[in-house]
């Protein structure tokens, strides 16, 4: 057993006290705690062009959603989730500043060179090509194909499905979307960084409407509560990822 | 959390002065509420005000995603020369847009 005096808490049970008992200076702790991360992971962008300070605000912003969204059961350290989150949301930054437009020419070239060529391998070898295959039959390394990948998401925008507001209609799957134009195997893992945006309650709910096909009552009825509140939350998280998706990766 | 203490709730933008536009926020802005306060604070910036107002006194607690649609606003105001105040009853809250800067982007008013 740990007395008063122990060690300080641990992230998780941080985390077990902001988000299950609401304790609001658990979550200040865990930011505070967290907070030379974000700066060092600012620092390295900074170089890129923005005001250290601009940078280093977006990357806390992105820290405070390590906090709120972390989910202990995903078995991801709250540290390396959190340097993803900081990342996006500086990522963010660099493109609502217009960073996009500045992807550099050869970059460009590139990302049109491995759209084609993931065409064209996918055919011949039957599946979607890795990062590898690509830049194996490019003859560039993966780095720069990953680079070039991730130069392209940031021109992406792709719809979500609305939310199924009908009880009967059990149609909009996520894994309709799939078929209809997503390129599943690119997409899924940007899919999955989206959906570590949202809450754990939120990314739950999403799975058991659109992976489970259930309805928004039955949805209701397992979590205890209200079928409005799970109407509200659908819509919210969709309108979410859509957000986060319009500014792509 | 939100379905027990008081239901969140985004009030309509109105017009305070000539230069001041006030959207209404109280409860528990987490991402149910995040689409209304994005809403709002959409329909107020049209009007171009000089300040754009969010009198949160009633406001408990903020997540990170209302967190970024208030700076994403600010931003915005910025670029129009107008500026984003948020009156904040909670000392939790203050603290937190302490920690993360955004309290230089954002007047923070008691």
């Amino acid at each position: 057993m740990r007395t008063p005096t122990a060690s300080p808490k641990t992230d998780l049970e941080l985390v077990e006290d902001f988000q299950r008992r609401g304790d609001e200076s658990a979550r200040e702790a865990l930011i505070t705690r967290h907070s030379r991360l974000a700066q060092a992971i600012a620092r390295r962008y900074a170089r890129r062009g923005l005001a250290y300070d601009d940078v280093l605000q977006s990357g806390y912003l992105g820290l405070v959603l390590a906090v709120d969204r972390y989910d202990p059961s995903r078995g991801v350290p709250l540290e390396r989730y959190a340097a993803r989150t900081i990342e996006g949301e500086i990522m963010h930054l660099f493109r609502d500043r217009g960073w996009a437009v500045r992807v550099p020419r050869s970059l460009q070239e590139l990302s049109r060179r491995v759209s084609s060529a993931r065409e064209q391998l996918a055919h011949q070898l039957g599946h979607s090509p890795t990062s590898e295959e690509l830049a194996t039959a490019l003859d560039v390394s993966c780095d720069m194909v990953e680079e070039a990948i991730q130069a392209q998401r940031a021109y992406r925008s792709e719809p979500f499905p609305e939310p199924g507001d009908d009880e009967a209609g059990r149609s909009s799957t996520l894994a309709a979307c799939d078929e209809a134009g997503f390129d599943v195997a690119e997409d899924r893992d940007l899919l999955d960084r989206l959906l570590a945006r949202l809450a754990p309650r939120e990314r739950r709910i999403l799975e058991l409407r659109y992976y489970h096909d259930q309805t928004q009552s039955e949805i209701a009825e397992s979590l205890g509560i209200s079928q409005m509140h799970v109407s509200r939350l659908l819509r919210a998280s969709l309108d979410e990822l859509r957000m986060a998706m319009r500014g792509a990766a | 959390m939100s379905s027990a203490s008081e239901p969140p709730s985004i009030g309509k933008p109105f017009l305070l002065d000539e230069q001041t536009m006030v959207v209404e926020a109280s409860g528990e802005l987490d991402l149910a509420v995040t689409p209304q306060l994005r809403d709002a604070l959409d329909e107020a910036e049209r009007h171009r005000p000089e300040v754009l107002r969010v009198e949160a006194s009633a406001v408990g607690f903020i997540d990170s995603t209302a967190l970024g649609v208030l700076l994403a606003a600010a931003h915005r105001a910025a670029e129009h020369g107008g500026r984003l105040q948020f009156v904040c009853g909670s000392p939790a809250i203050r603290r937190v847009l302490e920690m993360t800067m955004i309290d230089r982007t954002i007047e923070v008013l008691p």
